[in-house]
């Protein structure tokens, strides 16, 4: 076990904000996404486990209980954390790559094959000559990523790595992400944080969602639909018809929540989503937009 | 291979092989800094310090140097402290790990004492070159040669501040001042027998005692003589040469002047320029006796100068360890926490103003032990916020090595004793077991070696705060 905890308690006295985590495990190979609307604890949790922030819990770095005396130095050694802020790099970006590798023991003659590997798997030798104000936020991002691995840290944290990137920036990230892990010579854990509830949940073997700091749900996304009696859908239809909508659910006894111009509506077990789907093209709706998120985190923000 | 490849060589084989010697700039600022230092060594050594006269002008030489040698100095350091919080901060890299600490700032250390002795260098070099040009012994024999003839040609004026007592002292040849001793003023006459003369000697230098002295004319005539043909050497021209002329009118401007003619000319000089033979004459003194010019030259220099460069490279390595805005507070708490203790000293010396003048020490070690722990206890008290107790520790860490200096001058009030090499005995109820040298150069080493132990222990009070989870 890369990591473990439970009963992580964390208060702030001036804001009141409280937050609780009965349990949390990070298995070699696995990613742990963790969602929630902001300011609900995600950053204070990721902080925790990066060993940032103290907490009152029982936690467990590589098999080994955190006690008062213990060598935070060793720890972090195998902790690689990424905050949303990526501190700035100064020289050229091979040249901190090259540094990151001296200091992490790689020896000198292995150093440019040993880099050129991890720059090739995540896409970027033809930027390692560049500096840090020539390149993009996404790609800024995974030079993070790669100075990070050059050490093969144990543990990932990664508090909105997504945030700020375009829709295929995010895809090529996360799905770098798998890659690593998929690599045996990395054994490494990944817990992120995200507001692109689809695309993490992809990518996650296990969900966390806080709300007001605590833990709502924790699992694996398929064990949503299992735990709930219903199904639920997120529609989109236009603008116009949106009350009549709103209308035919009542008039069906459906319960429904709106979010904006969309409208989460639940169903029972015994239904499906063609069915749904049928009523509603036969009640002349034009549908924009249409989800099952009876498997997503999703359907746990407007509970 | 040209330089820039071969700089690049060096660069990268330092980044792979010596990571940490390469963060801190190790193959770019070491090269500069000798560089710059053989550089300017050779202008101190190549500079023709011979031959005589004109000694003074290499004062002026190596000052300018060294004047203007302080703004690139300046420059420099501020490219170097730059360089280190870019490369070796913790807050810009944060993968960088806390290691070395301490090494790190004995290298700042050295850098910065490198970089600051820059304008110095030139000095050290010239000094060294000195040694081989300079003949001591022949200065020696001339300043006592020119000593005995300077009798002649320089006088100042003999002032009485009351004019009826000058009147009266003029026409006695002597008076009494206001505790009734017998003042002679005579500084320049025949004797009763008129065949000698009674001069008072005296010269340029610290080096001549004054006193009155009798000799026979002729005496006199061979002194002038002599001093006109030496002292052309060392900037000493005359405006006369003839010696029986010299004496006569030497003998006429002997007398009592009063306060009203103190802003006139000397009673007399013959010297072209009093300014430029003064000048060089002490210049050689000071050249070949190590005094003053050639401070480089001398470890109680480098002593005090090495804190200028201790004191840089603690708030380097402070600046290098902490956040920057934790930075920022800590300095303020190293200015408001003493000006609120200032303050409160002020009130207290106020309020004992009528007590014995003897407690004022033990006031003030009360107050300095109230300060420390104050700050100490912020600093420590894990009730406070991190950020609040790291912005004390870092005032700590200045204040430290000063309070206990503190503490040693205010106990050494207490004790009110005398060095155990004071010349005033009578006066001394009981006495310290070491010298006054001894005790400046505890002090200086309490502040010296403090600050360097203090360094290293925040150092790890830094490295605990930074990596360990924080209550925030």
């Amino acid at each position: 076990m890369i990591f473990s905890a439970s009963n992580i308690h964390k208060q702030y006295p001036r804001s009141k904000f409280e937050l609780s985590v009965p349990q949390i495990e990070l298995s070699e190979g696995a990613i742990v996404g963790v969602v929630g609307e902001n300011g609900n604890g995600k950053t204070t949790l990721l902080n925790i486990i990066a060993g940032e922030l103290a907490a009152d819990g029982d936690l467990s770095y590589f098999g080994e209980p955190v006690g008062f005396d213990s060598d935070w130095t060793d720890i972090k050694t195998k902790i690689a954390f990424i905050p949303q802020r990526i501190p700035r790099w100064y020289g050229s970006l091979i040249q901190n790559l090259k540094l990151k590798a001296a200091l992490d023991g790689i020896p000198p003659d292995d150093s440019d094959a040993y880099l050129d590997e991890i720059l090739s798997f995540l896409g970027l030798m033809d930027y390692k000559h560049l500096k840090w104000t020539e390149i993009s936020t996404g790609y800024r991002l995974r030079f993070e990523l790669a100075r990070m691995l050059i050490g093969k840290p144990n543990l990932l944290v990664l508090d909105e790595p997504l945030a700020n990137l375009d829709i295929n920036t995010q895809q090529k990230f996360l799905s770098d992400l798998k890659n690593i892990l998929r690599d045996k010579s990395y054994s490494t854990a990944v817990i992120l944080s995200s507001q692109q509830l689809h695309e993490i949940e992809t990518v996650s073997d296990q969900m966390i969602f806080l709300r007001k700091g605590h833990s709502v749900f924790s699992g694996a996304v398929n064990d949503l639909e299992t735990d709930h009696a219903q199904l639920v859908f997120e529609i989109q239809v236009e603008l116009e018809d949106k009350k009549r909508l709103i209308d035919y659910l009542t008039e069906n006894g459906l319960k429904y929540g709106t979010t904006g111009e969309y409208v989460q509506v639940s169903v029972d077990k015994s239904g499906s989503s063609n069915d749904f789907i049928a009523a509603l093209i036969k009640e002349n709706f034009t549908i924009k937009y249409y989800r099952n998120i009876s498997k997503s985190t999703k359907r746990l923000f407007n509970q | 291979m040209n330089l820039k490849s071969m700089f690049n060589k060096v660069d990268h084989r330092m980044l792979e092989k010596y990571p940490n010697l390469w963060v801190l700039g190790v193959p770019i600022y070491v090269p500069i800094l000798v560089l710059l230092h053989v550089i300017i060594m050779s202008i101190g050594f190549i500079y023709p310090l011979n031959p005589l006269p004109d000694f003074f002008r290499y004062k002026d030489f190596f000052e300018n140097i060294s004047i203007t040698m302080i703004l690139p100095t300046i420059l420099l350091v501020v490219i170097f402290v730059i360089r280190q919080v870019k490369f070796n901060s913790k807050r810009v890299h944060l993968s960088l790990p806390y290691r070395y600490q301490f090494l790190v700032f004995l290298y700042f250390f050295g850098l910065l004492f490198g970089i600051t002795s820059l304008p110095l260098s030139g000095n050290l070099a010239a000094y060294v070159k000195t040694n081989l040009t300079l003949d001591k012994d022949r200065f020696d024999k001339e300043h006592d040669v020119m000593a005995d003839g300077f009798t002649h040609f320089f006088l100042e004026k003999s002032y009485i501040d009351d004019p009826e007592d000058c009147r009266i002292a003029e026409k006695q040849g002597y008076y009494f001042d206001d505790y009734n001793d017998r003042i002679g003023y005579t500084r320049y006459e025949l004797n009763e027998t008129k065949d000698s003369l009674i001069v008072y000697r005296h010269f340029v230098d610290y080096r001549y005692g004054s006193d009155l002295d009798t000799i026979s004319l002729p005496q006199a005539y061979k002194e002038i003589e002599t001093f006109i043909s030496i002292a052309q050497r060392y900037e000493g021209g005359v405006t006369e040469t003839d010696p029986v002329r010299i004496v006569e009118q030497n003998l006429k401007s002997d007398r009592f002047y009063t306060k009203g003619e103190k802003r006139v000319r000397p009673a007399f000089d013959y010297l072209e320029s009093y300014q430029r033979f003064d000048n060089n004459i002490n210049f050689h003194n000071k050249l070949l006796y190590k005094n003053s010019f050639f401070f480089a030259a001398e470890w109680e220099f480098w002593r005090a100068y090495a804190f200028l460069a201790l004191a840089l490279s603690i708030l380097l390595i402070i600046l290098c360890s902490v956040n920057i805005a934790e930075f920022g507070w800590g300095m303020l708490v190293v200015a408001l926490h003493p000006t609120v203790f200032g303050i409160v000293a002020a009130l207290t010396v106020f309020i004992f103003r009528d007590v014995n003048g003897d407690q004022g020490p033990w006031i003030g070690i009360i107050l300095l032990s109230i300060f420390t722990l104050n700050a100490l206890f912020f600093a420590f008290n894990k009730r406070f916020k991190p950020a609040l107790r790291r912005a004390f520790a870092i005032a700590c860490h200045i204040y430290l090595p000063l309070v206990a200096g503190g503490f040693m001058m205010l106990v050494e009030e207490v004790l009110d004793c005398c060095y155990v090499d004071s010349t005033y005995i009578e006066n001394c109820d009981c006495f310290y077991p070491f010298t006054q040298t001894q005790y400046e150069l505890t002090l200086m080493g309490t502040f010296f070696f403090g600050s360097i132990l203090v360094t290293y222990l925040f150092g790890r009070y830094y490295k605990r705060q930074y990596t360990d989870p924080q209550i925030k």
